[in-house]
């Protein structure tokens, strides 16, 4: 309760200039503010807390910077209590910013780092990597490169983090900037290089302007004048497309520096005149100043001093107005050594004294001593060694505390010289010795330096060389591992397929087998099987035939105990009907084709026994068979059969009278419709009508079976003998014919 | 036309003339022996018969039951399958065809005489008017020439799928005179057969 009663306080005290809507609520917060629930109380410091830092933010905005300060620092505090990480980040970034603003430099670095800190704890990277990328622009203004590298790559990390290319494409110029500032030339390339790609790659000119700035500051360093010259071109360009008027002004000038020092005073002069008028119109005086500076520089170059002083004096103007008392210091200094050029020693010596006083002002020993050693040498030139002597001596003394052998020689180089007014020779051999020592340190530091860089650039080189070789390896490592993969893939997927087909050919090859074997046993069933069947068809063709032999033979038995000649004679044709019957079964057994008969033979047979069975002479009646050899179906023969025997029995019996000479002929041939068979003989004819009428049982029968046949009967008959002629339809044959 | 028409299917030749010279002497006619099922529809249609005798085996394009089959489906005349087939298969698809008789070769002449005797009598009855015969004068009413009684006497007993020989037991007449009774009857029906003769009865309301 205490810090916020604090807070507000603070807040009534730091707001009476603002609006009275906002002093309204922090007022009745503050009233109120012990009447109500701890919990309200902070919601309400929590809203009132935010709308102080928005005012605070709206005042920044206006450029009320003293305001904003108070309010952001009030806020800050506030949020300090809440603990609130992004609010704190939020205000001190905002503090710190009105205090850059408001030129308290210092002040404004502490209040950076807690944004830093607090930036980190709430995530705001962005605002971290502001905060350091500003305290490593403060550090390099104030020519401390070294912290401001530091700071540029923190700043260069976060970037990355936010992924913020254009930011980080700037940083990485500023870090080789820095690298150059530092003398590490090749990581400055390296960098400023690397900034260039990139911000190439990302197509803004201005950031590209800038990276072509720091590429032409490292070829001036390195003294490739050419080159330097040609990336200053580059940025001016840069900068014209861009439309960045200060930029073009700092790319001209920079590009006159150049010039100056390729020895092209006339050409440098124009780039920095166009410079000077820019940096004019635009309002921006210590730029404004450093081009009289260089102009300055132009025209002492030329041998007019009179009119470089008239621009140093101008620049000295600018600096006293505007700027820091560094540049002051510096301009104070640069004067005198102008005015000690020409010869005007007491300009010299005034403008010495005040850039002396500006030294101690800034308790800077560096430019105390080197505004000594100016001074002591304008004494020299005014034959003053006694005071001479003691300035050197004060700046001998500060040179050995900051063990800068550059004083140490200069000093002594000044008092040899008074030595030498004085004529004491022995004394300045020996000062002149002692200098050559300090001067050899120098050159021994730089050598060794320069030592160092060489191994420094040599051990990057090898340490590069190994990079990249490792690189190398990696990626062959990668193609192997990756070729191997595929490799290992295609052969698994190869193993596993080539086991599939094995596996498909081994099943189709053992189902084959199988089948075949399969195939080959049903064939040895089926073959067995069939010749089973034949072997007992003709068994039943043997038995039907023996049977109906045991039936003939049982008729033939009662024949002979029958007196009856009429009886006699039906039981002999009933046994005539058997026997021609059971013929055709022998025929059947005993010939090849179970299926069919052989015509000529059965008849053959057929005719013999009727001829026997009627014990007719052949002698007398002749037997004229003209029978076509052809196999018929046992359903044909059977009704075919019979039907011979009724006709041939019926001749036989009645067509001659006993001891008649005569012939009977049967006749069967294959005809276009089917079968044509024929019965006839040379005796005593019948006529149709008699055929027809018969009621006798063979004939009957005969007209049975023609019936079954479906077959046609023609009968002639007269003295001369019989015929009958049957066609039998193709379809009843079946097969075989 | 005055006797009982039968239809032989058989194709062995023998055995189907020996049927029909069994049945031919007992006062059954023998309208037809066919030798293949070709032949049999034909039959069916030119030779009117009152009962057909079925071999199951037989020459031509269909077997005996298929013949049953279209014997049911088109002509309602009662048929006996007559065959030496006995195995489970054959009989199965047999009695599917709802035959009257069922005779296995060899067989005796009593035993086709009693299965066609029970079958006639079957059909008669299965076939008679639900409401029983109809009156003598409900018969006249449909014919040009009015039966006798005596006649009407016959038409009841043939409707019991009795043949002209009991009949002329049963009236106590002569088969002759049975026969020229029939015949009258047909004619003034105006039918062909005895099976026509219960038809147009059983149609009659």
């Amino acid at each position: 309760m205490n810090n916020k009663t604090t807070g507000n306080k603070f807040f009534v005290a730091s707001m009476h200039r603002t609006s009275f809507r906002t002093l309204f609520r922090i007022f009745l917060f503050c009233f109120f503010a012990d009447s109500i629930p701890a919990y309200a109380q902070e919601k309400i410091a929590s809203s009132a807390t935010q709308i102080a830092l928005k005012e605070a933010l709206a005042l920044k905005e206006k450029g009320n910077c003293e305001d904003a300060i108070s309010l952001f620092y009030g806020a800050y505090r506030q949020f300090e209590v809440q603990g609130d990480e992004q609010a704190m980040t939020t205000s001190a970034d905002g503090w710190a910013t009105c205090l850059l603003s408001s030129g308290k430099v210092d002040s404004a670095l502490a209040v950076y780092q807690k944004v830093i800190q607090h930036g980190k704890k709430a995530a705001d990277f962005e605002r971290v990597m502001f905060a350091y990328s500003v305290i490593s622009e403060i550090a390099r203004m104030r020519g401390n490169p070294q912290l401001s590298l530091e700071n540029n790559l923190k700043c260069a990390h976060y970037c990355q983090l936010i992924k913020d290319q254009k930011t980080y494409s700037s940083r990485l110029s500023i870090i080789g900037s820095n690298y150059l500032e530092l003398g590490q030339i090749d990581s400055a390339y390296s960098y400023i290089k690397k900034g260039l790609q990139l911000k190439e790659s990302i197509r803004d000119t201005a950031l590209l302007c800038i990276a072509y700035d720091h590429l032409g500051n490292y070829y001036r360093s390195t003294g490739e004048l050419g080159k330097s010259a040609e990336a200053f071109l580059n940025a001016l360009k840069a900068a014209e497309i861009a439309k960045n008027d200060s930029q073009i002004g700092s790319s001209l000038m920079a590009i006159g520096s150049v010039l100056i020092k390729d020895n092209h005073p006339e050409k440098a002069r124009e780039y920095v005149e166009r410079a000077r008028v820019m940096f004019d119109t635009l309002g921006y005086p210590i730029y404004y100043a450093n081009t009289l500076n260089l102009l300055g520089r132009i025209e002492s170059e030329e041998g007019r001093e009179d009119l470089a002083l008239q621009h140093y004096h101008q620049a000295l103007d600018v600096f006293l107005k505007k700027s820091s008392r560094l540049r002051v210091h510096g301009q104070y200094l640069l004067l005198a050594k102008a005015y000690k050029n020409i010869g005007d020693y007491s300009q010299a010596w005034n403008f010495s004294a005040s850039a002396l006083q500006t030294a101690l002002e800034l308790k800077d020993e560096t430019r105390k001593a080197e505004t000594l050693l100016l001074q002591g040498q304008i004494l020299v030139l005014q034959q003053e060694g006694l005071r001479a002597e003691a300035l050197f001596k004060e700046a001998l003394s500060i040179g050995s505390k900051l063990k800068s052998p550059a004083f140490q020689v200069e000093s002594l180089q000044g008092l040899m010289q008074i030595e030498e007014q004085r004529g004491n020779y022995k004394e300045a051999l020996h000062l002149l010795r002692e200098s050559q020592a300090w001067e050899d340190t120098i050159e021994a530091r730089k050598e060794s330096e320069f030592l160092q860089q060489l191994e420094a650039k040599y051990k990057r080189r090898e340490q590069d060389a190994a990079i990249s070789h490792l690189n190398f390896e990696k990626e062959l490592m990668d193609f192997r591992l990756e070729n191997s993969k595929d490799i290992q893939k295609l052969l698994v997927v190869g193993g596993i397929l080539a086991l599939i087909v094995a596996a498909l050919g081994f099943f189709l090859f053992y189902q084959k087998k199988k089948n075949a074997a399969l195939l080959v046993e049903k064939n040895k069933t089926i073959e067995k099987a069939l010749a089973d069947k034949e072997l007992l068809l003709r068994e039943i063709h043997h038995r039907v035939k023996n049977n109906l032999q045991v039936v003939s033979s049982l008729l033939s038995l009662q024949s002979k105990y029958i007196t009856d000649p009429t009886a006699i004679s039906a039981v002999n044709n009933s046994r005539s009907r058997v026997r021609s019957m059971a013929l055709i079964h022998q025929n059947l057994y005993q010939s090849d084709n179970l299926m069919g008969v052989e015509v000529q033979t059965y008849f053959t047979k057929l005719l013999a026994e009727l001829f026997d069975t009627y014990r007719v002479d052949q002698d007398l009646v002749a037997l004229r068979m003209d029978i076509e050899p052809m196999k018929l179906d046992v359903d044909a023969i059977v009704p075919m059969g019979l039907i011979i025997n009724e006709l041939v029995s019926n001749s036989l019996k009645y067509a001659f009278k006993p001891a008649e000479k005569g012939w009977v002929s049967v006749m069967l041939k294959k005809t276009d419709q089917g079968v044509f068979l024929e019965a006839a003989d040379s005796g005593s004819g019948f006529s149709p009508d008699a055929f027809e009428n018969s009621s006798t049982f063979g004939f009957r029968l005969v007209k049975a079976f023609v019936a079954k046949l479906e077959a046609d009967i023609k009968i002639t008959g007269d003295e001369s003998g019989t015929k009958i002629q049957i066609h039998i339809p193709q379809n009843q044959l079946n097969a075989s014919v | 036309m005055s006797e009982i028409c039968v239809l032989i299917v058989e194709d062995e030749v023998l055995i189907a003339e020996d049927i029909a010279n069994s049945l031919n002497l007992i006062d059954y006619k023998v309208s037809g022996i066919a030798y293949s099922s070709e032949k049999a529809l034909d039959m069916l249609v030119s030779r009117q018969p009152d009962i057909v005798l079925l071999d199951i085996n037989i020459k031509g394009s269909q077997s005996g039951i298929d013949l049953g089959r279209i014997i049911n489906e088109k002509y309602n005349i009662p048929f006996i399958y007559l065959t030496s087939f006995a195995d489970k298969a054959t009989v199965d698809e047999a009695k599917k065809t709802m035959p009257y008789g069922y005779v296995l070769k060899p067989f005796s002449e009593m035993e086709l005489y009693t299965s066609m005797e029970v079958a006639l009598y079957r059909f008669a009855n299965e076939n008679k008017n639900k409401e029983g015969l109809p009156g003598l004068d409900e018969i006249n009413r449909t014919l040009s020439t009015n039966l006798t009684g005596k006649e009407y006497e016959v038409l009841t007993d043939l409707c019991q799928g009795l043949n002209n020989k009991q009949i002329s037991d049963r009236q106590f007449i002569s088969v002759n005179t049975v026969k020229t009774h029939v015949r009258q009857i047909l004619t003034k029906m105006d039918v062909p057969n005895r099976t026509s003769v219960i038809h147009k009865l059983s149609q009659m309301k």
